[in-house]
Formats: structure tokens, sequence, C-alpha cells
């Protein structure tokens, strides 16, 4: 068996060795900064100041690579979790590595607009990986199986197929109520922001609750084919629970990423336009 | 097979009174393999899906390359033993002169058993004569034991096979015998309070029985089978003949079972652990040789694990994030566990499927996707795909018909790759295939 394979599929040594990394890089960060320290930190560009520069960018790009790899998967790139630990490092580390490139000063457009960038980028970092570590987390707790927004979609869309074909073979009656009255509640979302309050039980809770409601609405004699309908709208709103969460995610990589590419290209002109200086 | 074949096949010891005709129904297509002098007939560590009767030549079993290694020759059945466990080859076979063999699939041997209980008989008889006193010598439990008396336990053993769900003993049985699993996996279950508990799974090598021989009560616990398993029972008076004649043994067995009774106490007690435990012993993971698992307080929802499976599979996941939950944060997911004993190759028509050396299984060109691997599979972990029209001849009508070909996919542990592409692209490392020996090694006793 392919136990070795499977060894090496996993995370290699950079990724156990991060924290020591993370450490020694912090120290001697600060080593060199208080043997260099001088009046001029943060307002000229010494030597030092372009080495850190030429630092950071170097950083950007390793960080932005793990975008790269996070879309290439039969290359043997090292693992996406040693990419996924480095990223986060790393972008830890550039924190310093940009205080002592510009002590966080503001020193003229270009490297203002890099510099909000950069805190937006870094802001955005922490926050997703905190969203990461906890809303996942949750989701197995409460529910405790891997799905994803596209398995989520596709089943919701089953739902509605097959809460279709219950009242088709329903009686009249309860198929035009259906048509009119009864598929959007059913079939359709809530607000998003309902689902993010409520946690799985109150979630099932008002799920009944509102299909009690809804039951109220139809005439007596379809009791039985509404009945049919509950299992797939208590399921509905299950699968809308999760998929609340998994859009936020989503959602969030949708303005991390964006703001890092931005913020990468204003280095590429940050760098430029130092060089041209 | 030609006329002159078939009469020698006939006057092999192992074939003797049993009619051609039926006997080769139970194993059609099976091939001739040629050795040049010199050549590995079989490999020591390797797995393989067929066992070989020698036709012509002489070939000889190494071990480490000692003098006086056993020589087999024309009728003589090698590599039966791997090939009825599922576990590597012992040692290598080598042919010493020019070798012809007559190969027979794990899947014809099994049905030759099934068939004439007599060659079954045979086989036991070989088993007996060249690996049974071996075995039982091998085992912790016997190390102290002169050879001699090894040997006249042997000569008592009876060689028991049970299939998969089969019960060994009930709890409440009286103790009639000690037995030793010779290979497969049993589990230990009891029943108290209304409540059934799994107590344990058992493996090749460990053995089972002696709470109630030693304690003179009835069993204390249920053994079943979870796999195809082949024991070895020693009678009550032999095992009392052992503990008569070494009390060594008897001291071993009574320390073993003093912390057995320890272990179900404390799987009792630790609710977590039982869960676990039940979940991969009722659903034979432990019997199985390399587990998907995904640990779920990593598992950030990505799905990147399938669209890497997906990406390096033409499109097709071979894996599906679903599965058995071996407690709150664990999963045993949807993907191939290349079984000790496939049930996916039982009964595949045109023996598309095939073990390769390292264990795994793998499905090759001339599947025709008939299902029948799907149906077998006891975990739902091969799917049949469309491949798309292929053209075919012209119909009844006249008319071109397009017939959809289809085909079984299954995790084929990325062959082709040096990874394995869930694993490798799982950012938060909760994909890891795991080998049950080692990870669910507290739950075997």
């Amino acid at each position: 068996m392919s136990q070795s394979k499977a060894e090496s599929s996993e995370a290699g040594a950079l990724t156990r060795r991060w924290p020591f990394l993370f450490v020694f890089a912090t120290i001697s960060l600060l080593a060199i900064h208080m043997f260099s320290r001088d009046e001029q930190f943060g307002r000229t560009a010494r030597d030092v100041d372009i080495a850190y520069g030429f630092t950071a960018f170097f950083g950007a790009i390793v960080l932005f690579a793990y975008w790269i790899r996070a879309n290439i998967y039969s290359r043997r790139l090292a693992s996406r979790r040693s990419w996924y630990v480095s990223h986060i490092y790393i972008g830890v580390l550039l924190v310093g590595v940009v205080y002592l490139h510009s002590g966080f000063r503001f020193t003229g457009a270009i490297s203002g607009a890099l510099l909000i960038l950069f805190f937006a980028a870094t802001a955005s970092g922490v926050i997703g990986a905190v969203m990461y570590a906890v809303i996942p987390l949750r989701l197995s707790k409460s529910l405790g199986e891997a799905v994803t927004l596209a398995e989520l979609t596709a089943r919701l869309e089953k739902i509605s197929v097959e809460a279709d074909s219950i009242a088709r073979k329903a009686p009249p009656i309860f198929g035009e109520l259906y048509a009119e009255r009864l598929r959007r509640p059913i079939v359709e979302p809530r607000w998003i922001g309902r689902y993010l309050t409520w946690s799985q039980k109150e979630m099932l809770t008002a799920a009944e609750d509102y299909f009690e409601r809804l039951r109220r609405l139809i005439p007596e004699g379809t009791a039985h084919d509404m009945e049919m309908l509950r299992p797939l709208f208590v399921e509905k709103e299950t699968l809308n629970f999760k998929i609340a969460r998994l859009q936020i995610l989503r959602a969030w990589l949708d303005i991390h990423l964006p703001l890092s590419v931005a913020l990468l290209a204003c280095a590429v002109v940050h760098a430029i336009s130092i060089a041209r200086y | 097979m030609s006329e002159p074949l078939r009469e020698f096949i006939k006057s092999f010891p192992l074939f003797e009174g049993v009619e051609l005709g039926d006997m080769l129904d139970a194993m059609p297509n099976c091939a001739i393999s040629t050795f040049a002098e010199g050549e590995y007939i079989l490999r020591k560590g390797e797995y393989s899906d067929v066992c070989h009767i020698i036709v012509h030549g002489e070939a000889e079993a190494v071990f480490g390359g000692a003098e006086g290694n056993p020589v087999f020759r024309e009728g003589d059945i090698v590599g039966e033993m791997a090939l009825l466990s599922g576990l590597p080859r012992v040692a290598d076979i080598r042919a010493l002169t020019s070798v012809a063999t007559l190969d027979i699939t794990r899947d014809q041997l099994f049905a030759l058993m099934d068939a004439f209980p007599a060659i079954k008989e045979r086989l036991n008889e070989i088993y007996r004569r060249r690996g049974l006193s071996g075995q039982l010598a091998r085992i912790p439990l016997f190390e102290s034991i002169p050879r001699s008396f090894v040997d006249d336990l042997a000569a008592k053993a009876e060689l028991i096979s049970f299939k998969k769900d089969e019960v060994v003993f009930r709890q409440g049985d009286p103790a009639d015998a000690f037995y030793l699993l010779r290979y497969g996996f049993v589990k230990v279950e009891c029943q108290s309070g209304g409540k059934r508990r799994v107590l344990a799974y058992l493996k090749e090598g460990h053995y089972f029985g002696e709470i109630a021989l030693l304690s003179d009560e009835r069993r204390s616990a249920t053994v079943s089978a979870i796999s195809r398993a082949e024991l070895i029972k020693i009678p009550k008076t032999g095992f009392n003949e052992l503990l008569e004649a070494h009390s060594g043994v008897g001291r071993t067995l009574e320390n073993a079972m003093k912390k057995r009774e320890e272990r179900n106490v404390r799987v009792s007690a630790d609710s977590h652990f039982a869960q676990a435990l039940s979940a991969s012993v009722d659903t034979g993971l432990v019997a199985t040789k390399s587990i998907l698992i995904m640990d779920m307080t990593l598992c950030v929802h990505c799905g990147q694990c399938v669209a890497a499976c997906a990406s390096m599979h033409e499109g097709v996941p071979r894996l599906i994030r679903k599965g058995i939950r071996l407690d709150s944060y664990t999963m045993a997911i949807t993907s191939c566990m290349h079984c000790n004993d496939p049930s996916c190759m039982s009964h595949c028509p045109t023996g598309a499927i095939s073990r390769d050396p390292s264990g795994e299984i793998h499905h090759s060109d001339i599947c025709i996707g008939c299902g029948s691997c799907a149906r077998d599979c006891p975990y739902g972990n091969i799917a049949i795909i469309e491949l798309g029209p292929e053209k075919s001849g012209p119909g009844e009508t006249g008319q071109k018909k397009a017939r959809v070909r289809k085909k079984a996919v299954k995790c084929d542990m990325c062959k082709g790759y040096t990874f394995l592409g869930c694993v490798y692209n799982c950012p938060t490392g909760a994909a890891q295939r795991v080998a049950p020996e080692t990870y669910f090694k507290e739950f075997s006793t």
C-alpha cells in the first residue's frame, strides 16, 4: 500500500518548523532594527529600508503565489497545507517588515495608497483566518458533514423539483394553492441574515413554526399533501442554514483576493516609481 | 485448454477424485505462465491475486537464502496461503529450472474450495504440513514451548473457516475450545444491560476464547467474523494439556485475560472510544488497508479535495465527502479502502479488477461497466460512469445504434502521480490517508 505516498502527500517539515522560523525571523528583524535605528527611520530611504522594501515586495509575491498554487492540483509544488501555513506566517511577518520599511508613515499618494491597501489586506486576512477557524468548526459540530456550496445548491434544486412533483400529483385545489402561495416560502430561501443569527436548534424550531403557519392556509382534505412537503421544507431550511455560513466564507474571499491583487499592483507601481526616482 | 494438459491437471494430487469438467467450470480462463531458470515466480512482501500450480519444472521457496529450502515440483501449489489470507507473500519462490505454472486467481480458488470440499481439505492439509506448526510457533504465547509440543498441538488442531458475519461462538455458550486467528478479522462483542457493546477486534495471529476456559465459565462475549476468517481451533482437552505441561503459558494467558477484562471495563466507561470502536469494527473498516479520514475539526468545507481529485481524474472525482462517522469529529469518507478481502473482485466477469504488488486494487481498461463491483462494494466506493456513445454496427432496423460505454471508477490512489491529490491539496490537513492497522491499533487487543 502506498503509505509512503500518503506520507509524502502531507505537509512537510516546513509546516512544522514555521513556529520556530517565525520566532527566529521576528527576533532577527528586531535585532536589525535596534542596531540600524537612527533619526532618519521612516523619513528617508536608507539602504536598509530599501532592503526591507524588497523583502516586503518579495513576500507579497509569495503570498499572492498561494492563490496560483491553490488552482494547480496535479503538479508537485509543495503541499497545499505547507503553502497555507506559510501564507499566514509570512503575512504576519510582513507587518513587521513593512513597519521597518516605512515606519507606517504616509509619504506620498502611491505609498499612502499602498499602506492603506496593505492594512486592508492584512486586516481581511486576519478576519478570514478567524472566520475559517470558527465557522467551519461550528458547521461541522452542528451538522457533522463536509459539504460545499455547489453540493448544497445542487441539493436545493432537487428539493425544488421534488416539491413541484408532489404538488403536481396532489388534487388541483392544492396544486393551485401551491403555485400561488406555498411554493415561494417552501422552496426559496429566506433572508440570509435570519439564518446567520439562528443556532441550528433555533432554525429547526423556526422552520416548524413557519410550516405550521403555512399549513393553516390550506383547505381541509389536503393536509396529507402538505405533510409530504414538510421534510423537504425542513431540509431546505437546514441547507440554507449551511449555505448562509458558507456564503460568508466565500464573500470574504471575494474581498481578500481583490485587495491582494490591488496591493500587489500598487506595490509594483511603488517599486517602479522609487526606481525611477 | 489442450487435452494433454487437461489429463495432466487431472493427475495433480490437489485435484484427485474431482470431476475435471466441473472443476474447469469453477475456474474458466485460467492461464499458463512460464518462468526461466532463476526467475522469481513470487516475491516476498508483495500482494498478488493468483497462486500457481507447477505444471513443469522445479521451484524453491527462498527464506533468506539459507540452504535446505523447500522444493516444489510438478503438481505442487505455491502462493495459496497469501492468496487466501489477503496478506503479502512471506517468501520468495524462485524457479530452479524452467517452470510452467497453471495460474489460479483468488476467486477461482475460493470457488474451487466452496464447490469441492475435498480440495479445501487438501489445501488445509498442505497448510497443516507447511505452515501450521510454524505459525503456532511464531505466536508469542507459544514462544517458550518446545517445538515438539507445538507439533503435537498442531496435530490436534482443527482448521475452520467463517464467512463474513458468521458467529464463532455466542455469549453464554459453553466453552469448548481455544481459538487462534490464522487470517481474517473477527469482532468481540457482548450484551450487558440490554445494550450491545463492541469490545475489540482481532486479526491474524491473535487468539481468543481463553477467558471462559481459564475461569471454567460460559462464554463472556460473542465472537463473529467481520471478513472471511480462518481459525485454528484447539479443543479444550488439548488446551488443558498445554496448561498442565507448561505452566508459563497459563500465567501468560491469565495475565492477558486480566488485561482484557480491565480493557473491557475501560471501553465500557469511555463512550467516545466505544463509539469509534463500534463504528470502525461494525462497518469492517478495521479489515481494510487504507482509509481516507476527514478530521472535521480541521475541515473548512472548501471542497478542494474533491476538486483536486476531479482535476486529476478527467473531471470525475473518486471520493464523496460523506461516509462513516467514527466519532463526533472524524469521518471515514467514501473512497476506496483497498480491502484485505475485496468483495468487488468476487464477481467481475472480465477480470478487470486486480491487486497490484503493493496491495492496491485497480480497474483495468477491459472493464465493461456492468456494475457488479459497485453492487458488491459494501461501502459504495465504486461508481459507474458513462464514457459517451460508442458507434456500433447497424441495428435490426438498419439504423446505426449508439451504445453508451460505461466504466467503473474508484480511488486509484492517484496512480501515475507521486502524491495523493486529495491529501496534497487539502489546505488544513483535514484529509489524511491512514493505514487501519496503525490508526485503529488501540481498538485491537
